[in-house]
């Protein structure tokens, strides 16, 4: 019998199968005016959020890019000094400014400049003697003629008034009307440059008297004066064989000569050992506070589970632009939690009328001639209820904070008041409270039986991500930076118990400040 | 032609002559679903309607792991249960030819598809749905069950309580003399 019953339903299968038929025209009018507006979202970045690997690749060009461009932007060639000062120093009797103030002392002259006569005078003696910019003087003004000898014709030295050397206590600064010169060491050569605040990796500068240099000696002044008229005022004489302090290749000290001052060398020894004022290793702790969005396909990650708010205290060990940080923060997430609801509850499904009692009424019907008697029910409504059985999703807010702890790895790219970051490293993750608040039904009344069966992924304890981020820390002083960092992460093991088919990733921005000890 | 695929970024866009053109698509298919589930043509029309707002509405969580036709179809199935009467899974027992003879295919196969889809319609709401759920669309009595909110058995009684009620409708539309010759 069930299987002749049951050829019913091969009959509508087969004649229903592709049954269709042309709704009215005017369906599509008001179709179209209830279409929610578009989410727009570009395709390129529909395409990023929806497949992790694009995105993977989406993020590793970018900091890619990133790099390649900080790198450019921060290389500079470097030139050959000797031979520019050459060249520069043919022009400088025709008045050439920048001829002026770029003088060259060669290879072959460093013997002589290292002459007793030399040393033997004291700083001061010797800047008197210094021809001022008011009056070039020939280079037989110097006392030492050995220095005189030194210099070409084209060379001469040019002091004015103002110009002082004062050796610290690693490098020489030269100030010439408020101007201060550094002491770099360009490999082959030592430059004074100006105004760059680069001081010299390794040299010493133990002396003020001796002017002994090992490689040719080059001042580069990057002002550019207009007239010579100028020159008094603004610029800034070259300075080569005046009693420079000491300069002593620390990396090339087979080169050196002889030191016979007593005074200098008991100076020497007892100098401080050379450091790099920009310190080649740095401690520092950040306060940072973070933004990340969602970005991957999470069931239930609608507009609020999407936002994850953080902040974080992280130290910080860098070392040579190698660095590695870690420490701890805290992120919220909001979100909510899908119930499955089944409940039974009375409802109403109809009424009857309940006789209460008949009454007959009986009269003379005068028009017909006839004795009536009627009948009277005398009735009262009675509601049916009946048990309905109704599923229905519940829908309930949640929250929930993890405790994170990074570590990281990255390379930091230094710059005067940029410092460009490239950071990757696992952030461990634990949920260290979970608030989901007991299920409200606002339809208790007259429920007769419940059952509920949760619908949403439950919290995982531990969680563990990649990190991956590039950005930038601006140097608001000498300890104090400002970082800004957008950055991605891949959930290698989720917030939530998964199968394995969706992948958490989010994509974020931190900000926040680090002080540098 | 357009794929689904290209159709559907553009819709996401907001793109009205794609829209529209999903709409054709699927629009005749849909309304036959529509009137399936429904017991009366105006029924059939809300719900398309409606169905079709909600794929234009949630059409960014499509994602391509199955048919663009049997995403669309189950959203109108869910809308057209939605629309349903709540209680339509109360009713009167049939009390009488629940066991009666049922005709041959060679018969039923005269029945043009709409003089069967009014016997669909004439049924009660929780048999209707049930039947084209089971019948239709293939789905088992317990997916049934989830997807109402039912038990299996409950499940299992609308559908033999629903061929019964069509073997009846059929059977009294049916050329008496067809019928006496079979039976």
């Amino acid at each position: 019998m069930n299987k002749r019953l049951e050829e019913i339903d091969n009959l509508y299968r087969k004649k229903f199968g592709d049954f269709a038929e042309d709704p009215p025209e005017f369906l599509w009018d008001k179709v179209r005016t209830n279409i929610p507006p578009a989410a727009v979202k570009p395709g390129l970045i529909n395409l990023i959020r929806n497949n992790p690997f694009v995105s993977g690749i989406a993020g590793t060009i970018t900091v890619a890019i990133t790099a390649v461009t900080v790198y450019l932007s921060a290389y500079e060639p470097a030139e050959a000094p000797g031979i520019a000062a050459v060249e520069e120093n043919k022009s400088l009797l025709a008045d050439d400014i920048s001829a002026i103030r770029q003088i060259s002392l060669l290879e072959n002259d460093r013997n002589t400049v290292n002459s007793p006569d030399v040393v033997s005078n004291s700083f001061q003696e010797k800047k008197a003697n210094i021809p001022t910019a008011n009056t070039l003087q020939p280079a037989s003004q110097f006392t030492s003629p050995a220095v005189n000898a030194l210099l070409p014709v084209s060379s001469q030295p040019i002091l004015t008034e103002n110009t002082t050397i004062e050796p610290t206590d690693n490098r020489v600064e030269i100030t010439d009307n408020g101007n201060i010169f550094n002491r770099i060491n360009n490999g082959e050569d030592i430059i004074l440059e100006k105004p760059s605040p680069i001081a010299p990796e390794n040299l010493v500068v133990s002396e003020e008297n001796t002017p002994v240099t090992q490689n040719p000696v080059v001042i580069q002044e990057e002002t550019t004066l207009i007239s010579p008229e100028t020159i008094e005022k603004e610029i800034v004489p070259a300075l080569i064989l005046t009693p420079l302090p000491t300069i002593r290749l620390a990396s090339n000290e087979q080169a050196l000569p002889e030191i016979q001052n007593p005074g200098l060398q008991e100076q020497l020894q007892n100098a401080p050992p050379v450091t790099d004022y920009r310190r080649n290793h740095t401690w520092s702790v950040g306060l940072c506070s973070s933004a990340e969005i969602l970005s991957s396909d999470f069931q239930f990650a609608k507009a609020r589970e999407n936002l994850i708010l953080g902040y974080g205290l992280t130290g910080k060990y860098e070392k040579n632009g190698i660095f590695i940080e870690s420490g701890a923060s805290f992120f919220r997430q909001s979100g909510f939690i899908d119930h499955n609801v089944k409940y039974s509850s009375l409802d109403s499904v109809g009424f009857y009328y309940n006789v209460d009692s008949l009454t007959f009424d009986a009269y003379w019907d005068s028009a017909h001639q006839t004795f009536v008697v009627e009948v009277v029910f005398h009735a009262s409504p009675h509601t049916v209820f009946d048990s309905v059985t109704q599923s229905q999703v519940v829908r309930s807010p949640s929250s929930y904070s993890y405790l994170e702890i990074p570590l990281t790895f990255g390379y930091q790219k230094e710059g005067r008041r940029l410092n460009w970051i490239f950071q990757g490293g696992v952030v461990m993750s634990a949920l260290i409270r979970s608030g989901e608040p007991e299920l409200q039904l606002s339809h208790s009344e007259n429920i007769s039986s419940l059952s509920t069966a949760r619908i949403s992924q439950q919290r995982s304890a531990f969680g563990l991500n990649y990190f991956i981020a590039a950005g930038l820390e601006y140097k608001i002083g000498n300890h104090l930076g400002l970082m800004l960092q957008p950055y991605m992460k891949y959930y290698r093991k989720p917030l939530y118990f998964d199968d394995g088919s969706n992948k958490l990733y989010t994509t974020g921005l931190k900000a926040g400040l680090r002080y540098i000890f | 032609m357009h794929s689904d695929y290209q159709l559907i970024q553009r819709c996401l866009k907001g793109d009205s002559v794609a829209q529209e053109l999903l709409y054709r698509r699927f629009a005749a298919k849909m309304y036959g679903v529509c009137l399936r589930y429904t017991g009366k043509r105006e029924d059939a029309q809300d719900v398309l309607q409606d169905g079709f707002i909600k794929v234009f509405g949630n059409l960014s969580a499509y994602k391509g792991d199955g048919s663009l036709e049997g995403w669309i179809r189950r959203i109108f199935i869910n809308t057209a249960i939605n629309h349903c009467n709540r209680n339509m899974f109360i009713f009167s027992e049939l009390e009488k030819n629940e066991y009666a003879h049922f005709t041959p295919e060679d018969v039923l196969s005269e029945l043009s598809v709409k003089e069967l889809l009014v016997f669909v319609q004439e049924l009660p709401e929780g048999y209707r749905i049930v039947f084209n759920l089971y019948a239709i669309e293939g789905y088992s009595h317990k997916e049934i069950a989830e997807t109402l909110g039912i038990s299996a058995n409950t499940s299992k009684s609308q559908l033999s309580r629903a061929r019964v009620a069509l073997q009846e409708k059929i059977k009294k539309n049916l050329k008496y003399s067809v019928y006496e010759q079979t039976a």
